[in-house]
């Protein structure tokens, strides 16, 4: 499936300022494999560790939420994924 | 949702008209909203970036009873972002000495400042009766304690976090919105410790936030429910998110329920 990321400013320093990117995947998870091969050191950014999400991340398929940090929610072609930060600080 | 209800005792005074004639003047507040925000009472849980300048607005904006709830004391790294805080008060414990700057700022509301860590034993008691509570937390772990907490309590919870220059909103109204859980299934961890924050970043944010406890109690306008809105101050972004609730959130119930 081919599938459109919209990155957030905070991550357009590894996709040399696209806002948004064009990568392939049945999943999320491979989403984000095939946009480390793209984009080298993005995953780790993300916190992607166990099939996870676990850093200051969210994803959004069409604007919305993913409900889960798991990875294997399917992707369908031409879908729209978003990636936001969360500040969680007070 | 609680229903605020009138009460002869809360009537606007002569004085209340005057400090609040300007926002009395916005067509679709007037009186009766002056009159609902003075009936209020509004919990803000956490008095640091956020915390702090929220409790300044809901003051000046005459929120009737304000209760403030933070288990530290002020120091000096708070002060570039902690904006109810003084040199001279380093030390001191955050509660009262918010609670000292607001009751100088308006001395015509109640203020219950509380110095106490919220917890699942004594979230209830802190946030029962209230008619909102204002997310001022700095940490996941309490703020899924007050999501609990304002599920049960049917309270409506306005969700706030900042990083740096971005931060985040959205207002949870239970059994209408999806509820802290739905949203993050599980407390991101950040790399940095302690957090990088500028003190425009939880002022913007706690200022959006009192913008939705003022509209929630008086009444009128559209809420910021059933979307997030992030803001990227470094690259002046503001998106918004649809949020749908989780299918079997195990705090709210979820969309099953629906
Ligand atoms: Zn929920």
């Amino acid at each position: 499936m081919n599938v459109k990321i919209h990155i957030n400013w905070y991550l357009q320093r590894f996709t040399n300022g696209q806002m948004v990117v064009e990568t392939a995947g049945q999943n999320v998870g491979e989403c984000l494999e095939n946009l480390e091969v793209q984009f080298p050191g993005i995953k780790e950014e993300l916190c992607v560790g166990q099939g996870e999400l676990d850093g200051p991340y969210q994803i959004y398929i069409k604007s919305t939420n993913l409900y889960t940090t798991k990875l294997a929610k399917p992707v369908k072609e031409n879908d729209e994924l978003a990636i936001q930060f969360i500040g969680g600080g007070g | 949702m609680k229903l605020i209800e009138r009460n002869e005792g809360y009537m606007l005074t002569e004085d209340d008209l005057i400090r609040y004639g300007r926002q009395i003047l916005y067509p679709s507040f007037g009186q009766e909203g002056q009159e609902k925000l003075k009936r209020s009472h509004v919990v803000v849980a956490g008095l640091g970036g956020l915390g702090t300048s929220a409790s300044i607005y809901l003051a000046c904006a005459g929120i009737g009873h304000i209760t403030l709830v933070d288990c530290d004391r002020v120091e000096l790294p708070n002060l570039n972002r902690q904006i109810l805080y003084c040199e001279e008060d380093i030390g001191e414990k955050k509660p009262f000495s918010a609670a000292r700057k607001l009751a100088k700022l308006n001395p015509s509301i109640k203020i219950t400042p509380l110095f106490e860590r919220v917890t699942e034993d004594n979230v209830r008691d802190i946030i029962g009766g209230a008619h909102v509570v204002i997310d001022g937390m700095d940490n996941f772990e309490t703020r899924f304690i007050l999501n609990s907490a304002c599920v049960a309590e049917k309270i409506p919870f306005i969700h706030g976090g900042v990083y740096g220059l971005f931060g985040e909103i959205t207002t949870i109204i239970p059994g209408k919105t999806p509820c802290l859980a739905c949203i993050y299934p599980a407390a991101p961890e950040k790399k940095l410790k302690p957090l990088p924050i500028f003190g425009v970043t939880p002022a913007l944010i706690a200022i959006l936030q009192v913008t939705e406890a003022i509209k929630l109690l008086a009444g009128f306008g559209n809420l910021l429910t059933n979307r997030m809105l992030y803001i990227n101050g470094e690259g002046m972004e503001f998106t918004i998110a649809d949020l749908t609730k989780k299918p079997e959130c195990n705090i709210c119930g979820g969309s099953k329920l629906q």
